[in-house]
């Protein structure tokens, strides 16, 4: 009997293995197969052709349909695709003119003038009038006469005093203070005047139509054949599906439900690297080892720089993104080549001996304890809290990972600042002048509480003035200042990885967090 | 009738209590749904001016308060993530963890009661030995991991479906079945194992007492023994098993609506617990509890339908 147990068990165990290996092979087999087809690949032509629907996955729910009421980037990314502003981005970070067909900003850099294009149409086929701009302009800077509190003001928005129909074609937009950069600001939705429906039904002017929302499903745009660039869009319906995490996502590749992923791992992208089109782009980051300047040790500059020196970034880059990714050397990513002070790299080498040196001289020769909060839900950000604590170690450091999830770092760390080191990555808008202006003493944003005079100072005459090549300098300035003092541990601007059917084509990077739809096409 | 009242009654305490436990759960742990929802790009007027609409200034008692009064009138708030009342966005969820439930259930049903005689018909026999090892094997499975391998195989390898390609039951009910299949045989085959198992051991148990052997002395077979006689009493202890099966089923299958991006109520709870979205979490929690409450409730009277010594004994 005990005999015939032990055999039975066996019997089960092979037929266990032998289709584990069955099922391995079959995978195999495939992959082969597929491997095989790039090659026709070439031979193909890549002339866009219109129609067709294609599945995006994207991570994060969407928090409003009404596009003045959404912050989170994940939304915003989104709708790029249904709104328009009075400009938008272009792929190479300029303003374009959008529902305005031309603008004009006065020398003294106090009053905006735009143009309403001609023809623009709304996707419940009316067209856009002067009022509906005005009415738009005023309902994000918050000049309504009855404001919806649930509305977000922009704080830059928050300077403009009047918004002035000129004639049926122009609208004056006027400043309390002068601000040469608030274009950068005015790509918020052109939306019909009075609708009443935005967060249901939402109503705007770009290349697709709002189609259907679910939440935690779906969101479902359809061409809009009105679109005042009659080349754009090709497709003629996109369905955003909202994956659960990117491991699900991966599968969903894998079986081909999703089409679009724009936030594979650096290990996922190499195994779908036979199957799809592997884009990598920028994240447009300052990812950063943020230290709380206002606690110890971090009190301390010496320290800081100590920990500058110690952090082997390129290192960091093999480790968590294979490589791919910039390093950075302050507070400002690459995608702003104009304002990139570029020497700011070569400050902090990577030097053991140095590091030391300076945590001696700052009273700490044999190192010191730290606890780095990093928000779970970013894996990347993870990661490198893991290289970190290894390089860290070479010169006593020892730092601990205290992992917490995102509503818990966005009070305890961002709001409350109660907390000694983080990672996470800072993004701006289109205007540099959002990842200098935190720093400021008394920003809400400065949430690594860095206080210098000569900052505030200097980010002062940056704002003010409306000569480019002076801001230019002084934003520079601000740069080598936030480097000098070691605010934070500057590490890189991550890589941005996508992954995109082989059939599809024109898929762009901008140099803002956007996924535009309108330029994607299906290749003959 | 008094029965019904003294349980009716238990239902509300039990179910105030949780609300309660929930509200002050929620007052503890670190996070604010304000904060949450307006990221960090929200200034600190947008973070006062949402946080008196949302009444978050009141002291805690009072928001309490407020939120009972509005539940008795049936509104349970609005979601300060999705901006929508919060009883729509539950009516949405709740027939895909519905389905779930009922069509595990049906597979477990299906599946567990032949097994569990059959194991316990063939004692000592090698088909009884087969079982025992696939329950103990399947039991040991994380139902993530079993999710994961059942894409991997049906999904990927076989294409039987696609995964994550979830089709709304109100868009093709027949498609949306025929996805729902695999969630549903993710948590089935685990609870299949604990049911074969303990109907086992109950039918094993009741075997050996001596109603049994009168039984047999009349002249009885075995399967008129079993079917007639021992099933009715072995079943007892079960169905208070799967009383606990089907409300865990039903209170949303949180792991497995994650591996199988299943929109149900269970990823909506801990998509919601993650934003601080609190007027969902609360409603969430009342309807589980409401779920755990009312299928004891049933399976009381089930009880007496099976067994009237249970009704005399009351």
């Amino acid at each position: 009997m005990k005999k015939g147990k032990l055999k039975f068990a066996f019997l089960i165990l092979a037929v266990f293995s032998l289709s584990i290996v069955l099922s391995a092979c079959q995978d195999n087999m495939k992959k082969e197969k597929v491997s095989e087809t790039p090659t026709t690949d070439a031979n193909k032509s890549l002339e866009p052709t219109y129609g067709g629907s294609i599945v995006v996955g994207i991570l994060q729910d969407l928090d409003s349909l009404d596009p003045h009421k959404a912050v989170a980037a994940g939304t915003k990314e989104v709708q790029f695709n249904i709104f328009e502003g009075l400009v938008k981005p272009d792929v190479d970070g300029n303003l374009v003119p959008a529902v305005a067909s031309k603008y004009d900003i006065s020398d003294d850099g106090k009053v905006y003038t735009f143009t309403l294009r001609d023809g623009v149409k709304f996707h419940n086929g009316k067209l856009v009038t002067v009022d509906d701009l005005i009415y738009s302009v005023k309902r994000c800077a918050g000049l309504l006469d009855k404001t919806d509190k649930s509305i977000v003001v922009e704080p830059a928005l928050s300077n403009i005093q009047d918004v002035v129909k000129v004639d049926d074609k122009n609208i004056e937009i006027v400043l309390k203070e002068a601000n040469t950069e608030l274009l950068g600001y005015l790509t918020f939705a052109i939306i019909p005047k009075d609708y009443k429906d935005e967060a249901t039904k939402p109503i705007g002017t770009g290349p697709f139509k709002f189609e259907s929302y679910t939440p935690l499903e779906s969101l479902v745009v359809t061409k809009n054949e009105d679109y005042y660039d009659n080349k754009k869009p090709y497709l003629d319906k996109v369905t955003f599906k909202i994956v659960a995490n990117t491991d699900s996502a991966f599968l969903e590749l894998k079986s081909g439900a999703i089409d679009i992923f724009p936030y594979l791992t650096d290990d996922q992208a190499n195994q779908l690297a036979d199957t799809f089109n592997i884009k990598t782009g920028n994240m447009n980051l300052v990812q950063a080892l943020f230290l709380n300047n206002a606690v110890e040790p971090f009190n301390n500059p010496k320290v800081r720089q100590a920990l500058s020196y110690a952090v082997d970034k390129k290192a960091i880059l093999d480790m968590v993104a294979g490589g791919k990714g910039n390093t950075i050397g302050t507070n400002m990513f690459h995608a702003f080549s104009k304002y990139y002070e570029k020497s700011l790299d070569k400050v902090y080498t990577f030097d053991v001996q140095k590091a030391k040196d300076l945590l001696a001289e700052a009273g700490y020769p044999d190192g010191f304890d730290m606890t780095i909060t990093v928000p779970s839900n970013y894996q990347y950000h993870v990661d490198t809290a893991q290289v970190l604590v290894e390089q860290l170690k070479a010169i006593g450091v020892n730092a601990k990972i205290e992992q917490v999830e995102w509503a818990s770092w966005l009070s305890d760390v961002y709001t409350n600042r109660n907390y000694q080191s983080t990672i996470i990555g800072v993004d701006a808008k289109l205007a540099p002048r959002d990842v200098l202006e935190r720093y400021a003493s008394t920003a809400s944003g400065n949430f690594i509480n860095y206080k210098n005079p000569d900052y505030d100072k200097i980010l002062d005459k940056a704002i003010k003035t409306t000569n480019d090549d002076e801001k230019v300098t002084l934003y520079k300035e601000l740069e080598t200042l936030l480097t000098n003092d070691a605010a934070s541990v500057y590490i890189q601007d991550p890589p941005l990885l996508v992954a995109v059917n082989k059939k599809l084509g024109g898929y762009t990077f901008y140099p803002v967090y956007v996924q535009d739809m309108a330029s994607v096409y299906f290749t003959k | 009738m008094k029965h019904i009242i003294k349980k009716l009654g238990t239902l509300i305490i039990t179910l105030f209590t949780v609300s309660f436990l929930t509200f002050f759960v929620f007052q503890i742990i670190p996070g604010d749904s304000v904060v949450a929802s307006l990221g960090t790009d929200a200034t600190k007027e947008a973070v006062d001016s949402m946080r008196e609409e949302l009444g978050l200034n009141d002291p805690f008692l009072v928001r309490y308060g407020n939120w009972l009064s509005g539940v008795v009138k049936g509104d349970f708030g609005t979601s300060t993530k999705y901006h929508q009342p919060v009883s729509t966005l539950i009516k949405d969820r709740l027939p895909v963890t519905i389905w779930l439930a009922v069509l595990s259930l049906i597979i477990i049903l299906l599946l567990s009661i032949p097994l569990g005689i059959l194991s316990a018909r063939k004692r000592g026999k090698l088909i009884e030995q087969i079982i025992l090892i696939l329950t103990q094997l399947t039991m040991a499975i994380p139902p993530f991991f079993l999710g994961i391998i059942l894409t991997l195989i049906f999904g990927v390898v076989l294409k039987w479906f696609v995964p994550g390609q979830y089709i709304s039951y109100s868009d093709n009910f027949a498609k949306f079945l025929g996805f729902i299949i695999f969630p549903a045989i993710t948590i089935a085959i685990p609870k299949i194992a604990m049911m074969v198992r303990f109907l086992r051991s109950s039918l094993l148990r009741q075997l050996n007492l001596d109603y049994v052997r009168t039984a047999y002395s009349k002249g009885n077979k075995e399967k008129n023994v079993l079917y007639y006689h021992v099933l009715k009493n072995a079943f007892i202890p079960v169905i208070t098993f799967l009383g606990m099966i089907i409300a865990d089923v039903l209170a949303g299958s949180i792991i497995v609506e994650q591996v199988f991006s299943l929109p149900g109520l269970g990823r909506f709870l801990v998509v919601s617990i993650s934003n601080r979205d609190f007027p969902v979490v609360q409603a969430i929690v009342m309807y589980i509890a409401v779920v755990v409450i009312v299928i004891n409730f049933l399976i009381d009277i089930l009880y007496q339908v099976i067994d009237p010594r249970i009704r005399i004994a009351k």
